[in-house]
Order: C-alpha cells, then structure tokens, then sequence
C-alpha cells in the first residue's frame, strides 16, 4: 500500500521551498482535514440557516444536538480505537489479511448495538418532551457517526488518507445541501440533512473496505479475544476521548456557566464558541506533526527495530536509538515551534478574528487561553503518537488517566476562582500531562534496548 | 557403614545421569545398570537429566531392588517461563559472575571463595534467581558489556539469545541441587550438566564426588558444535581467503561446555577414564593427575557361555552391527561397505540390531541410503534384539563408530566367540589388538579400520569371513583377552573402592 | 433461488412496503397508530432485505448466516430506511462488481545500507590452499589441524573433499571427528536431494519424469566426481548415473545428456563407450571446446596422438576454460 507517508517523502526529496509547502499543506488537508470539514460544515449548515429563517433557537437546539452526538459518539468509538488499531496491526504482521474485513464487521456490530442500546436508554429517559421524530433522528445519527469514526479511523490507518478527505468532503457537502432544502422542517429537518451526509459518508467507507479488503467470512470476533488484545488499550481510548470532553461537559452542566437547550442537553454558550474556534487553528501544528511521524519517525523506527529483529551490531541498535530518539524530539519540538507561532500569530489577530465572525471581544481571553490549551493537547496527541509506536501501552494509560482526572479537577476549580480563570483549568491539564508524558517518554527511551531484549513478550 | 547415618539418607550414591539411563538404551545405560545390580550392598539414587521431555520415552529397565529414588529433570522444557517484568537485580551477585567470567576467560583454575558465592547464589531470591538473569537490568548491563568487549561477531540478536538458553538452564540445575534427596556422596557419568549438577550439590553440601567419563563429553559437544546447523556464522562472501575462522557463537557454545568440565574436574575427588587415551585427554582438559584413575569396563564371560555353545560349525556369512540407530555410530559407512561386500559375496547379510528410536531422521535416511543403494535385499534393520540370540547367529561383529569408549559390544562379542571389526576409535584397538606386551602377544581377536572408510571395512569384512583360519585365531584371542583383562570382578572391586573411600570420609 | 432471483424479488417486496409505508403517511390516522404502523412496516423491510442480503452474498461469506442475519437486521433497524439502502447497495456493489486489480503496480524501495562491521583481517590466519594440506599433513598441535580444517569450508568442494578424506587417517581424534562430520554434512545434502529425487520418479511421467532423471543423473555423478563416494560404491552411483542418462536419451538426444554420458563412461573407463557418447554431443550441437578437450584425452589415453592434435586443433583458443589452454599450447 502506498502510504501517505511514500507520497510525502516523494514530494520532500525534490528539495524546494515550494515543495516543501506543497508537502506540509497536503499533510495539514490530510491530517485534519476530516475533523475540520466536520466542524466547518456543521457551523456553516448552523450560520446559513441562521441567515434564511429567524428561528435562532432552533439552530442553536441543532448546533447543541449535534455537538453533543459528536461527542459521546467519539467517546463511545474510543473504545475500540486503539485496541482495534492494534489488532489489525498485529494480523497484518501475522500476515492474516483475510481476517479483517470480517472483524471490522464484528466491530461494526458491536458498536451498532451498543450505540443502540445506549442511545435508546437515554433517549428514553432524558428526552421525553421532545419530538418522537426529532429522538429517532438523534438516535439514527449517534448510531451512524458510532460507526463512521471507527471505519475513518481503520482506512486512515491504512494510509488511506486522500480517499477519506475527498469522501469527508463529498459527504459534508450533501449534508450542507440537503439541511438547507430542509431547514424549512425546522431542527428535524436540519437533522435529516445531516444523517443523509453522515450515512453517505459512513456507506460510502463501508463500500470502499469491503472492496478493497475481501476475506474469508462475513463476520467475526476474533477481535474479542482476551488472547489477542491489550486491555491497556481500552482504557487509553476511552480516557483520552473522556479527557478531552471532561472540562466541557463539566461547564455544560455546571449551573454558573450553563444553560437549558433540548431535552436534557445544556450548553456554555461562553465556554463552547471560543473552544471550537480554537480547535481550528491546530491545522498547522497537525500538518507538522504527520509530516514528522509518518515519514521520520515511522523510518528511524523502522530501521532501528530491522536491525534489532535481522540481527545487527549492538553498536548500530544504540545508534539508530539515538537517531530515532532525535528524530522524535525534533517532531515534537518542530510541533511545539510551529504551534507556538501559530498561537502567536492568532494572538495578534484574534480580536478582528473575532469580530468577522461576529463574536464579541468578551470572549478574547477566553479565546487566548483555549488557544494555548490545544496546542498543549496537541503535544500531548504527538508524545502518545510516539509511545504507541513503542507499545508503550502502560504509560499511555497513565497518561490519559492523568490528563482526564486532572482536567476534572482544574476545570472544577477554575470555574470555582471566577470566570477569569475559566479555561485555565484544562489548559493546566494538558500542561502538567505534557511534562509528565515528556519525562515518561525519556526514560523510556533511556531503558529501550533493556526493555526490548529483556522484556519481550511482556 | 554406620547405620545410624545410613538411615537418615535417602541412598547411599545419588547417581547423576544426562541423557542416559533409566529412559535410553545403549553401551552407558548398560553399565549402569551393571553397576547397580552388581552392587546391591550399596543404595542408588537417580537424577536423570534430560533436554525436551517429548524426547524421552518409556523407562527403558525395571530399576533393580537397591534404587531408593528416581527423579527426572527437563533442561529445555521453556514451559516454565514466567511473565517478564522488569528489576533491577542484584548487583553484587553479578559482579561475582562477572569475575568467574573472568576466569574462565584467563583458563585459571577458579578460586574457591568465587565458586561458593556463585553456586550459593544461583536460583537464589537474595542472588541471582532465573527472572533475575531473564529480566533484570544488572543482567542486561552485563550481556551488553560482554558482548562489547569480546564478541566478534555482528549479529547482536544472535548472541543475546545464545546466552540465555545457554544459562537458562543452569538456574533449573541450582534448583534440582537444593532439592536433591539426603544421600552419601554424587557419581555422575559425564561432565556437562550433570558434572556441574555434582559439582553444585558437593560444594553446597561438602559431599564426596566422582565421575565416570566413558566418552569424553566436552569433545564431543565440541564437534557438534563446530558443525551444528542451528548455528549460523557470518559468512565473508568478498575476501575470498581461506581462513581458520570459526564463528563467535560456536566458540562462545564451546568455551562454554569446557568451563563445565573444568568446574567438574576441580570439584570432584575421584574422576575415572575407561582407558589410556581418553585419560590423557581428561588431564588436557584440566583434570588434576593425582585423583584420575583408569577403569576399564567388563563383562561376566559366563553369561555368553550360552551363546559360544549355540555357535554353528560354519562361520554365518552375516555382518552385524550392534548398537544405536544414531549418527556417532556411523550406521552408513556399515550400509556403504555392505554395498562393496555384497559385490564380492552375495550372500553376505548385512544386519543392524539396535534400537530406533533415538533419531528419526538419521534412521530415515540410513533406510533411504539402503534403498538407493538397493540393499534391501541384504541389509536388515532387526531393532532391539537380546544380545545372547543374536550372537550366535552373526559371522562377525562390525563396528564403524566415529567415536567410542570402550565398547562393551566387542566384550560381549568376545565372550560369545565372536571376532570384530572396528573403527580405530576410543579403546578399540587396544581391545582388538591388546595394550600391554602380553595381551598383544595374544594376537587380533579382528581388525582395526580408519573411520568412515567404507572400502577398507568392506576389505576386512571380505578378508575375515572368506579366511576360516583367520577366523578361528581371532576368535581364540577374543575369549582369552576379555577372561584376562576385562572381568566384570576387578570393574567392581575398584568401584567398590572408590565408594567406601567417599563414605567413609 | 439464485441470488439474482432473489435481489429481484427483495426489491419488489421492499418497493411495496414502501407504498404501504406512503399510504400509511397519507391516512388520517391517529399519531401513535401511524408510528406504530411505520415501526410495523420498517420492521418487515428490515427483515425482507437482511433476509435478500443474506442470500445474495458471494459464497465465501456465507459461512456464519445467522450472525450475518443479525449484524445487517441491527444496522438497517438503527437507521431506518439510509440504512437499508446503503447495506443493499454497499455490500452488493462491493462483493459483486469485479475488482481491479491493486493499483500500486510497483513499489519504491530504499537503497539498503551496507551491513555489519567488516571482519578484522588481522585476527586470522589466512592460509593458500598448499599451505593447507602442509599444515594438516605437519603441524604437531591437533589444534592447528583443526583450524585447518576449519577453513576448508570456504574451498572449492571437490578440493575440499580430498583434504577431509586425509584428515580421517590423522592420528587425533578430534581432527578425526571433525573431518568426518563435515564430509558427513556435505554428503547428507546430495543424498537429501538424490532420494526425494528417487522418490518423485516413481510417481511422475512425461517430461516431468525425464528432468527428473537428469537431475538424478546429475546428482549420482556429482557424488562420484566430489569423491564423496568411493571404490564400489562410487561404481555403483557412476552405473546409475549412466543407465538413467541411457534412458532419457532413448526419449530423446540433447547434447549435453550425451556429454554428462561420456564423462560418465570415462569414470568408469569405458573408454569407447566414452568416445561415442561425446561423438554424439558433437552431432546433437554441442560446442567444440567443451567436447573436444574430452576426445582429446581418450585419444590421449589410446596412444593416438594425431587424433590429440586434429581434436585441440578444432578449438578456438579463447573460448577454450582456461585451464586447459596451456594444454593446447603444449601441443599444437
């Protein structure tokens, strides 16, 4: 299969300036582009329906919905993000190819009916003022992006990232055209415009897989078995994805800062605006970061571990260690130095940024602080990156153990000190993980050599 | 002997045997079980050592009456692996093992205070314990600091690996020592694991120790591994000099087995060759003179009696070859010569009579060799058969081994009236031909041939089957050099001596 | 039914449902029964097309149908109506249409870095393949002889053979042993490849049966003209060789079957035999200095000295093996 990582180094070797934003920018569409065309067509589905009807609240009851959907299906879907992942890793080592097509239908399954069972409970139970119509849409939709973030992420792992941006984008489209024929039905219409992207999206990947990796059988469970899992992974799925929504559902909740939007679902109208804007300007600090990875890093590792596994001197090992804990502290401190300028240039710009879009300078600080926030979580994202490439299973757990429980507590204390504060608390937490994931990382990297001889098969 | 002592141990001799008797057939378990029966004054514990469970079969002899114990131990069973987890290790310990490295690098003899800390230490939770050498940072440093200093080879993987499962299981022999049942004094038949096993178990219990040595065990691991497949050296495609080198790793697996031997040879009073050459070469290999001693083994010539008289008037025209189905007994220069034999003579047959089970693939390919050669006719494999039956049915007995002791099958044949042909290895000649004046001035009860030299065996086979005269004369010698030189009476009385002398002390 | 047929039938049902399904929307009905109905309604489609899917697999994914029944009925049921469409047209179109083939059709691969540290020369001692023998033949410490026998590994076998025959007479026993599993090793290879050759013949025919032979021919000589064998038994490998050459050229002439013959016969000294097997090389195509040198020799060992000459004469120098250049020389 050729990755993306072939296309980039391809593109790199030919040694220009131009080239070499031609690689950054493709790294940066395909790195986040799946996430920011989501984020960009809800908010524009959101903005342009606003401009055609006066039915703010509505809009607003659908931007909250589908945050909400978003979130607890990505939480939902860590589950088996990592333990998935490593598990088609591991077959396709074995060489049993013919084993995961089925398996990801097992997955598929598994997910179907555990969105199902979650969605109906909680539709049941916390939404009974709401339309019949408006809670089987909800329903339809969290079961549908259950299972598109688990295939997004098993054709990414693939490398097959082109096939996703262009799939992410057809399928944002039809969901921007159709919410807009329907806006005329109110929030189930602009809900209905939204399942028909996402399903499209979610068949069409569903389509592409099934084609391109046939097997034996339809479905299977191998991916179940305590044999060929890691718990380890489980729990770093779901704490990551728990940690990096703890401090907004806990100011959607909280009554300071929070208010009543549909059903049972509230919103932090000050906290939530300011935060997804920030999200957006990690494009630049991604692009690096997959850059780095999939080409520098995913080669020195390689080498280092071909010339553990076909027999080399010990001398080379330590020397492609060394190389490799080079290339990993240049990655990490090439994101930090990308993002930081990013931050700072947002920084110089954030007021008028603000006031295009039509937000009050209120939210200035607010805005600043999250910036920072998310290129710490961004470093974060990439000194896992490099620990899950070292199987690091357990100092990734820790990790996000860390930054979930910390992040509960800073942001409960922030929101305690007074709105000043607010948005310290998660930023805090991405900070101290950082540090702690930077020196977990170094010792690992100290003891490699002893852990990778001395403790195979740990 | 005191009874009192006598009745707080488990036996009188704990017997350290590797890969031999109660479970494999052949020329050592025979003697064994000779010592054993002919000493039924004495109790006998046994500590059966061997590599892969799934090798063993059966218990191949009812254990007479004076066996108080058996108990068997799997050297390359990996069942036994633990969960890696990581630990520091203790350092001291490994600055112990580190030193007797050094030793045994420098050939000197170790100094005694190393040898207590490091036997006292291994398996040890306070020590050196099996997860501490598999999994501990202190091992680790050492296997890199080693592999820095001496390896000369590239492969990194292959010398990591090497060391463990060449350690490993010496933390399983500490073990079996600890645990060894009370007994009197140790007797193991070989160095190797079994040496150090007794050498282990005297130093920690100061208990008298011998060792009997039929083959020479460090030589013969030292050619398996000079050829072992399983091996792999770096292979110098470009200089296209013929140089001497030998791989690192077969060197390290070599160097390895000889500091076993030597720890044995310095650890026990008593060590017993079967004759003069493989005596020397025990003092090569660091054996101290003044506690070596020759024994050759015997037979009761009574027990053939039987079979002598049971010998038609004509010679059988039937070659026979007595012994294991295994490649140091060199099964196909025996098929090889039967082919030039069977040129000659067509109606000479060629009958191999041992067990098959050992290695399966060698008795494979000796079937094959026999059909490719298209012997079927006249080669026949009989397996196991009592040696009294076959005896009289044989016109002479063949020996094409490429390494022997001293074979008792040449005394057994002797003894039944059987003259034999032998390669010129271990005792051979001297039982073929005599060591001292007088017994040579018996003349040859057969004849010597160089190894692997299926013409020659082919030659001499011819010579003694078609020569009636030649026959009878060797035959003669034969009876008379195993009455005089090789009675199974004067074999126990020096083992009786050496006994008394261990528990007596 | 075929899968065809039931596609077909499936999509008429469903199309029907979905007519209900209108109807029912255009009743004036009360809203909990018209959700009941279209619950009722979705519920039966979702059964028909799980039910047509199933069917209409290819065959190697029809192992486990009850879970594949289940795994399609739970989606299509959580999200009604996209669901059963994207199910019908995902896994139809994906398993049905052809596939084309991979579309990376080749793949870059980086240049390897040269491995390993380079032996340290300096460390060994290097010997001249004279010097080899003299060391085995003088050298009084057993331990040299070894290493001599060591480096025997990295000769031309042939050569190689020779010195390890030697070393079995040496008065140690290790030289002894280590000679002997050596040529022991060597040896096993070719009786490895020779028996499963002789095994696969008495199964085959045909062509196959006739390459077969010549690899056992080929084999068989290669064991006598090593030395591997000797005396009877090298007489033995050189017959068989020779009958199985005999047969496959009654099947058929090749050149270089006739040679291999030749060279056969005059191992074992039929010395016309010989001559006539390389006469036929000749006729069949074989070139001149590889067939020549051989008449050469026979007429040679016939004391035909002319015929030495007419033969040599018949060879161009440059494309004559080196070796035997000299030779020419010698006599033309």
């Amino acid at each position: 299969m050729a990755g993306i990582g072939f296309e980039l180094r391809r593109i790199l070797r030919r040694d220009s300036y131009a080239n070499l934003f031609g690689a950054y920018g493709l790294a940066g569409i395909i790195s986040s582009g799946p996430w920011v065309l989501s984020v960009l067509g809800v908010m524009l589905i959101g903005i342009i329906t606003l401009s055609l009807t006066p039915a703010v609240r509505e809009v607003v009851q659908f931007l909250v919905s589908v945050t909400y959907l978003m979130a607890a299906s990505l939480t939902l879907s860590g589950l088996f993000q990592h333990v998935f992942t490593r598990w088609v890793a591991d077959r396709l080592y074995d060489k049993r190819q013919d084993l995961i097509l089925a398996n990801l239908m097992g997955l598929i399954w598994l997910t179907t009916v555990l969105a199902l069972l979650i969605g109906l409970t909680v539709l049941a139970l916390f939404f009974t003022d709401t339309s019949v119509l408006y809670r089987l849409l909800m329903l339809a939709n969290f079961v549908v992006l259950c299972n598109l973030w688990p295939v997004t992420l098993f054709l990414s792992s693939m490398k097959s990232y082109q096939r996703i941006v262009v799939v992410f984008f057809l399928g944002y489209t039809t969901a921007v055209v159709a919410s807009l024929l329907l806006a005329g039905h109110g929030l189930e219409g602009l809900l209905t415009g939204l399942l028909l992207g996402h399903s499209l999206l979610f068949f069409t990947f569903f389509y592409t897989i099934i084609r391109q990796y046939p097997g034996q059988g339809f479905i299977r469970f191998d991916f179940t078995r305590r044999r060929q899992i890691f718990p380890a992974l489980i729990f770093t799925g779901l704490l990551f994805n728990a940690a990096v929504w703890a401090d907004k559902v806990i100011f959607w909740f909280h009554p300071d800062t929070s208010q009543a939007i549909i059903g049972a679902l509230r919103a932090s109208v000050i906290y939530d605006l300011p935060i997804f804007l920030a999200y957006l300007s990690i494009i630049p600090g991604m692009a690096v970061f997959l850059v780095r990875m999939e080409t520098d890093f995913a080669e020195a590792y390689d080498r280092f571990y071909n010339a553990v596994r076909e027999g080399d001197t010990l001398q080379r090992i330590n020397d492609f260690r060394d190389q490799m804990v080079l290339v990993a502290r240049n990655g990490i401190y090439e994101v930090f130095k990308v993002q930081g300028l990013t931050i700072i240039v947002v920084f110089l710009w954030s007021e008028e940024i603000l006031s295009a879009i039509g937000i009050s300078p209120l939210y200035l600080p607010l805005f600043h602080i999250h910036l920072v926030a998310v290129g710490t979580q961004l470093l974060l994202l990439s000194i896992q990156n490099v620990l899950f490439y070292l199987d690091a299973r357990g100092i990734n757990v820790i990790l996000c153990a860390l930054f979930f429980a910390s992040n509960i507590l800073l942001t409960l204390l922030s929101i305690q000190l007074g709105a000043s504060f607010y948005g310290y608390g998660f930023a805090t937490a991405a900070l101290i993980s950082v540090l702690a994931g930077l020196w977990m990382l170094s010792r690992k990297f100290d003891r490699l050599e002893y852990e990778t001889f001395m403790l195979q098969g740990r | 002997m005191r009874p009192n002592r006598r009745k707080a141990a488990k036996a009188d001799i704990a017997l350290l045997l590797e890969g031999t008797y109660p479970f494999i057939r052949g020329g050592v378990s025979a003697w064994v079980h000779q010592i054993i029966t002919g000493m039924p004054e004495t109790t006998f514990a046994l500590i059966f050592l061997g590599g892969d469970r799934s090798h063993y079969g059966e218990q191949q002899y009812t254990l007479p009456e004076n066996v108080t114990h058996l108990e068997c131990h799997y050297l390359m069973d990996t069942r036994r692996d633990s969960k890696p987890s990581p630990r520091r290790g203790n350092a001291c310990a490994f600055a112990a093992q580190r030193s007797l490295h050094e030793t045994f690098k420098s050939g000197e003899p170790v100094p005694a205070p190393v040898l207590q800390q490091v036997f006292a230490e291994l398996g040890r939770k306070g020590g050196i314990s099996r997860e501490d050498f598999l999994y501990s940072e202190e091992s680790w440093s050492m296997i890199d600091d080693s592999y820095r200093r001496y390896c000369t080879e590239p492969s990194f993987l292959d010398y990591f690996w090497s060391v463990r499962i060449m350690h490993a299981p010496l933390f399983q022999l500490a073990e079996v020592a600890r645990n060894l049942p009370r007994v009197r004094m140790l007797h193991s038949i070989s160095t190797g694991y079994a040496g150090l096993l007794g050498a282990i178990a005297s130093q920690q219990r100061g208990l008298p120790y011998a060792i009997s040595e039929h083959g020479i065990y460090t030589k013969e691991r030292k050619i398996d591994l000079s050829q072992a497949q399983w091996i792999t050296d770096p292979s110098d495609l470009v200089s296209g000099n013929l140089n001497e080198q030998l791989g690192y790793i077969r060197r390290l697996w070599i160097r390895f087995f000889e500091a076993l031997g030597r720890l044995a040879y310095h650890q026990a009073d008593t060590i017993v060759s079967l004759y003069l050459g493989n005596h020397e070469r025990q003092l090569q290999d660091g054996a101290d003179k003044a506690r070596t001693r020759i024994i050759p083994n015997g037979i009761d010539p009574a027990r053939f009696d039987g079979a002598r008289r049971a010998r038609p008037e004509a010679i059988p025209q039937v070659l026979g070859l007595v012994g294991r189905v295994v490649p140091i007994k060199d099964i196909k220069t025996f098929i090889r010569a039967m082919r030039t034999v069977c040129d000659e003579l067509p109606d000479v047959e060629g009958w191999i009579v041992g067990p098959e089970d050992e290695d399966l693939d060698y008795v494979r390919e000796c079937r094959e060799l026999v059909s490719s050669l298209g012997l079927e006719r006249q080669v026949k494999f009989l397996g196991f058969q009592n040696v009294n039956d076959i005896l009289p049915k044989l016109g002479l007995m063949v020996l094409t081994s490429i390494s022997e002791a001293l074979p008792l099958v040449i005394l057994e044949a002797h003894a039944a009236g059987l003259p034999c042909l032998a390669t010129d290895v271990g005792a051979c000649r001297e039982l073929l031909e005599g060591g001292l004046e007088e017994d040579r001035a018996l003349g040859p009860s057969g004849a010597v041939v160089p190894i692997a030299d299926p013409e020659a065996t082919a030659r001499e086979s011819i010579r003694l089957l078609s020569n009636p005269q030649q026959w009878k004369q060797a035959q003669q010698a034969g009876l008379e050099r195993v009455r005089r030189y090789y009675t199974l009476e004067s074999m126990f009385a020096d083992y009786r001596d050496i006994y008394q002398q261990g528990l007596e002390r | 039914m075929s899968p065809r047929q039931w596609v077909v039938l499936g999509s008429v049902l469903a199309l029907l449902l979905l007519a209900l399904a209108g109807v029912v929307l255009l009743l004036p009905l009360a809203s909990h029964w018209r959700w009941l109905a279209l619950a009722l309604l979705h519920g039966l489609m979702c059964l028909l097309i799980s039910l047509v899917l199933v069917k209409a697999l290819p065959p190697r994914y029809r192992g486990q149908a009850r879970q594949t029944f289940a795994f399609l009925l739970t989606l299509q049921l959580a999200i009604p109506l996209l669901g059963s469409l994207g199910a019908m047209l995902g896994i139809l179109l994906a398993l049905n249409l052809p596939r084309k083939a991979s579309d990376i059709p080749w793949q870059q691969v980086p240049i390897p870095e040269l491995p390993f540290q380079p032996m340290d020369m300096q460390l060994q001692t290097v010997y001249s393949q004279g010097g080899l023998r003299q060391v085995l033949r003088e050298a009084g410490n057993p331990d040299k002889r070894l290493q001599a026998l060591i480096a025997t590994r990295q000769m031309h076998p042939r050569e190689a053979i020779d010195i390890l025959r030697e070393a079995l007479k040496d008065p140690t026993d290790d030289v002894r042993l280590l000679a002997y599993s050596m040529l022991e090793q060597k040896e096993k290879q070719l009786a490895r490849q020779g028996g499963l050759l002789q095994q696969a013949l008495t199964r085959e025919t045909g062509p196959q049966r006739v390459q077969t032979q010549r690899r056992l021919a080929q084999i068989r000589w290669e064991m006598a003209y090593l030395g591997l064998a000797q005396g009877g038994l090298r007489l033995y490998y050189l017959n068989q060789a020779a009958e199985l050459l005999r047969e496959i050229l009654v099947t058929g002439s090749r050149h270089s079957d006739w040679r291999l013959l030749g060279r056969v016969e005059m191992a074992l000294d039929n010395n016309l035999a010989a001559e006539d097997a390389f006469t036929a090389a000749l006729e069949n195509g074989a070139v001149a200095e590889q067939i020549r040198p051989y008449l050469a020799e026979l007429a040679f060992m016939r004391r035909d000295f002319r015929a030495v000459q007419s033969h040599l004469a018949a060879c161009q120098p440059d494309r004559l093996h080196p070796a035997t250049r000299p030779l020419m020389e010698a006599w033309l």
